[in-house]
């Protein structure tokens, strides 16, 4: 069926209110054998959907859990009902059939979505891939390893499974002698030996492998790059959010930065995370981080303003008045480029880069732009490059950045996690000397 | 910064969050600007607000930022070569008061800028340009939609012919109109000719537009591509978070509460469509077709409140007009807003009727050479 039409088959266009209803009281019937929460069912069954043709590749979704505003929803709801992109309503042109799913709190969706649309849910992980057979039945695996009830370690890392998710999935290669792509929400692992274990797998098995966040891909404003082969000597990430959770959104922000400086990516040789006074000690002491730290600020739209006003002078000592107990993570690169993640939650809350250039007053800034719903949007339109960029990795059999980029953002968190756990000690990191080179195409969304 | 004198700024009222404070405010105190925080140094501020209630937020700028309190307009006025004008609201209702005063009061010279509408009359409008011409003085108007970052930052190519151009706006009704026309103008004017005038103005309503769009799906089609751009559909995805093909799937109809569209016929037969679709999205989108019949399309992008640095990038703006005194934007738009404003009035009560507007078919401009939008 055409994506152009709504389902009745007819010829009329589209908007027709006539049409309309035709379809929605087809698509209520249909769903009123829907199973799931009562309460679920009467929200979900307002609306029918678009359906696309079959014969196209074939996605298996690994979630741990699917609610609303949830990771998996927002990756499931793109793949089965389109998003927009580039000035029109996209349709992945590709199917998603398979889900496995980890978890079914309150509001579980899923149920909904595999009413509405020709998805089905399986009990394993294997069979998801499968398809229920015994060999591998899809194109790719898309692993949702983020939101859900999961242990915290002592460390205060929770364990969601994404390591585990992703042997599973390597195991039915294994078993079926050949391997697909395979993308990663987030971060690999919370053990720096299994997110490096995944990419070993990966690279034995030959399989483009992606992973990471949002926001190395979402809109930037303004709309800069980096350009390929700067001669770039300190990052700055200035953002919001937990140890363990948003510590590697800004790490990637800074990441798909750095990465494009000339020589490329040399590896890490050391992280230190910092809180409260020392970490603005250690920005207060460098003149060069200082000035980087405040034109970061100066991209951000959400900047705590004082009572009586709607936006602050951006100053540092106003920063640390907002965010005393601020979480700095600083990174020592092997070329003596550095990295500085800032989390300053209670002053702001979005994402900033600001980059200097050696040898020259230029500074590269903007701020990588997450609608975030449901303070600002309804949509989480940031995921939409996201899974984009899967697309691109499903179709081309190409993984669209290097999966290196993620293995050291998740060393640095990890790292970084282990530095505030062991009393905020600098903990040299001889793992991750892992030189890699981006390519010069950009992956962010500008059109 | 304009160094030979002090800036004017009249507003009805001074409230947290109002038109009035955010511009103040970032010639006061500062803004964000191309990654720094930007500082007009040297400048006194004059304020002279009409509402003479006790305000604490005035007083507070008084006290820290060196905010002059003018206590008659002639005090703000006096020797100052840079004025401010601020309605209250989003300045779809023009404080007449205050722009008369400023015209009479404002020394030769004096560059004048007034937040929203000049007037809702294209013949006031056109009175109070020559009124200022006479006496030496500069005056425009507009809001923050000309000026803010565009998602993504797309902006129409000069000298490229443009067939229909489509806006999508949300809001109370004379609101969201005028935001529509703001937004409208300087994507239009850039096209091959520049503004040639509206000649007729018309009014849908409803199933009107459905109808319409049923029998153009030329125009579905922009009002589709618009739609595409949006972070804030209605409906499903309020209520589940999902992803939604509001057009395809029919639910525009269904979502929008009272919608109106207003189709203006300019004089070289461009056709500029405003959608009011409140229940169906909320921010604001368009989209263009090229005479090639190629698209292009964005979100007007309103940062976070109560930051909103939309308010910065017009700053920008004005701050630079009031230090050269170049014309961001022709004297004609702010004339040709105005009537636009007043004909959509006029269709309102008419509608479908073909209202012609023979006194903005003849208003003329070309878009200035470089681009104002934020980048």
């Amino acid at each position: 069926m055409s994506p152009l039409t709504n389902g009745s088959g007819s010829e009329t266009p589209y908007w027709s209110r006539r049409t309309f209803v035709s379809s929605l009281t087809s698509a209520a019937s249909a769903l009123s054998v829907a199973v799931g929460p009562p309460s679920t069912r009467r929200v979900l069954a307002s609306t029918p959907t678009v359906r696309r043709p079959s014969e196209t590749k074939k996605i298996a979704l690994i979630a741990t859990e699917v609610r609303q505003y949830s990771h998996a929803q927002h990756f499931i709801d793109r793949f089965l009902e389109g998003y927009g992109w580039h000035g029109e309503h996209h349709y992945p042109p590709m199917e998603l059939v398979s889900l496995y799913v980890d978890q079914f709190p309150d509001g579980d969706l899923s149920q909904d979505r595999t009413q509405r649309h020709p998805v089905r849910i399986f009990p394993t992980i294997a069979e998801a891939c499968t398809l229920g057979g015994n060999k591998l039945a899809v194109d790719a695996v898309v692993i949702i390893g983020e939101h859900g009830q999961y242990p915290n370690n002592r460390k205060g890392q929770k364990r969601y499974p994404r390591y585990s998710f992703f042997k599973e999935v390597v195991e039915v290669f294994e078993d079926s002698g050949r391997a697909v792509p395979v993308f990663n929400d987030k971060h690999l692992s919370t053990r720096w030996s299994e997110s490096a274990e995944m990419v070993a797998d990966s690279q034995r098995l030959g399989f483009p492998f992606l992973a990471g966040s949002s926001l190395p891909v979402t809109w930037r404003i303004p709309s800069v790059e980096m350009p390929w082969g700067t001669p770039l000597e300190e990052s700055v990430c200035v953002c919001y959010g937990g140890v363990d959770s948003y510590d590697f959104h800004g790490l990637e922000t800074a990441q798909c930065m750095s990465e494009r400086r000339a020589g490329g990516e040399s590896g890490i040789r050391a992280v230190q995370a910092l809180r409260g006074a020392p970490m603005w000690d250690r920005i207060r002491d460098n003149r060069q981080t200082s000035q980087l730290v405040l034109n970061a600020l100066s991209r951000s739209h959400t900047v705590k303003a004082p009572s009586g006003f709607t936006f602050p002078v951006i100053s540092l000592s106003w920063a640390e008045k907002m965010s005393p107990e601020a979480v700095g993570y600083f990174i020592e690169h092997t070329d003596g480029m550095r990295t500085n993640m800032l989390m300053l939650n209670g002053l702001l809350s979005d994402f900033n880069y600001a980059g200097k250039v050696k040898n020259s007053d230029r500074i590269i800034s903007c701020q990588m732009y997450l609608p975030m719903p449901p303070r600002y949007t309804t949509l989480a339109n940031f995921f939409s490059p996201l899974v984009n960029n899967i697309e691109k990795m499903i179709l081309s059999n190409l993984a669209p950045y290097p999966i290196e980029r993620t293995l050291l953002t998740t060393g640095m968190t990890l790292f970084g996690v282990e530095s505030l756990y062991r009393g905020q000690v600098r903990l040299e990191t001889p793992e991750m000397n892992i030189p890699y080179v981006t390519p010069r195409t950009s992956t962010y969304w500008r059109a | 910064m304009n160094s030979t004198g002090p800036i004017a700024v009249l507003v009805e009222d001074f409230q947290l969050g109002s038109a009035a404070q955010q511009l103040t405010d970032r010639l006061l105190i500062g803004y964000p600007r191309q990654g720094e925080f930007h500082v007009a140094k040297g400048v006194p501020i004059r304020l002279f607000s009409e509402n003479k209630e006790p305000n604490d937020l005035i007083d507070k700028r008084i006290r820290d930022f060196q905010l002059i309190d003018a206590k008659h307009i002639k005090d703000a006025l006096v020797d100052a070569p840079s004025v401010l004008v601020v309605p209250r609201g989003a300045g779809h209702h023009p404080s007449e008061k205050l722009i008369e005063s400023v015209l009479d009061g404002a020394i030769p010279g004096a560059r004048i800028f007034v937040h929203g509408l000049l007037s809702r009359s294209v013949r006031d409008a056109r009175n109070l340009v020559e009124k200022a011409r006479l006496r030496k003085l500069t005056i425009i108007a507009s809001s923050y939609m000309p000026g803010t970052w565009r998602l993504p930052e797309v902006e129409v190519e000069r000298e490229r012919s443009i067939t229909d151009a489509a806006i999508i706006v949300v809001g109370p009704s004379e609101e969201a109109e005028f935001l529509g026309i703001d937004g409208l103008l300087p994507l239009v004017d850039r096209r091959l000719g520049g503004e040639s005038g509206v000649r007729q103005i018309q009014c849908f309503e409803e199933d009107q537009i459905w109808d319409l769009l049923d029998r153009q799906p030329d125009i579905a089609e922009l009002m589709a591509t618009a739609i595409s751009r949006t972070d804030t559909p209605q409906g499903d995805p309020v209520r589940d978070g999902r992803t939604q093909d509001l057009v395809k799937l029919g639910l525009v109809q269904q979502l929008a509460k009272s919608p109106q569209l207003y189709l203006l016929e300019h004089s070289d037969g461009l056709r500029s469509w405003i959608f009011v679709l409140n229940g169906v999205i909320a921010d604001f989108n368009f989209a263009i077709r090229y005479a090639d019949r190629s698209l292009i399309s964005a979100q007007f992008f309103r940062t976070p409140q109560p930051n909103a640095h939309h308010w910065s990038a017009l700053v920008d703006v004005l701050e630079k007009f009031f230090e050269t005194g170049r014309l961001p934007w022709a004297v004609e738009r702010g004339i040709l807003a105005a009537g636009i404003v007043e004909g959509l009035a006029e269709t309102r009560s008419q509608v479908k009727r073909v209202y012609k507007t023979p006194r903005l078919s003849g208003i003329t401009y070309s878009a200035r050479e470089s681009s104002l939008i934020r980048r």
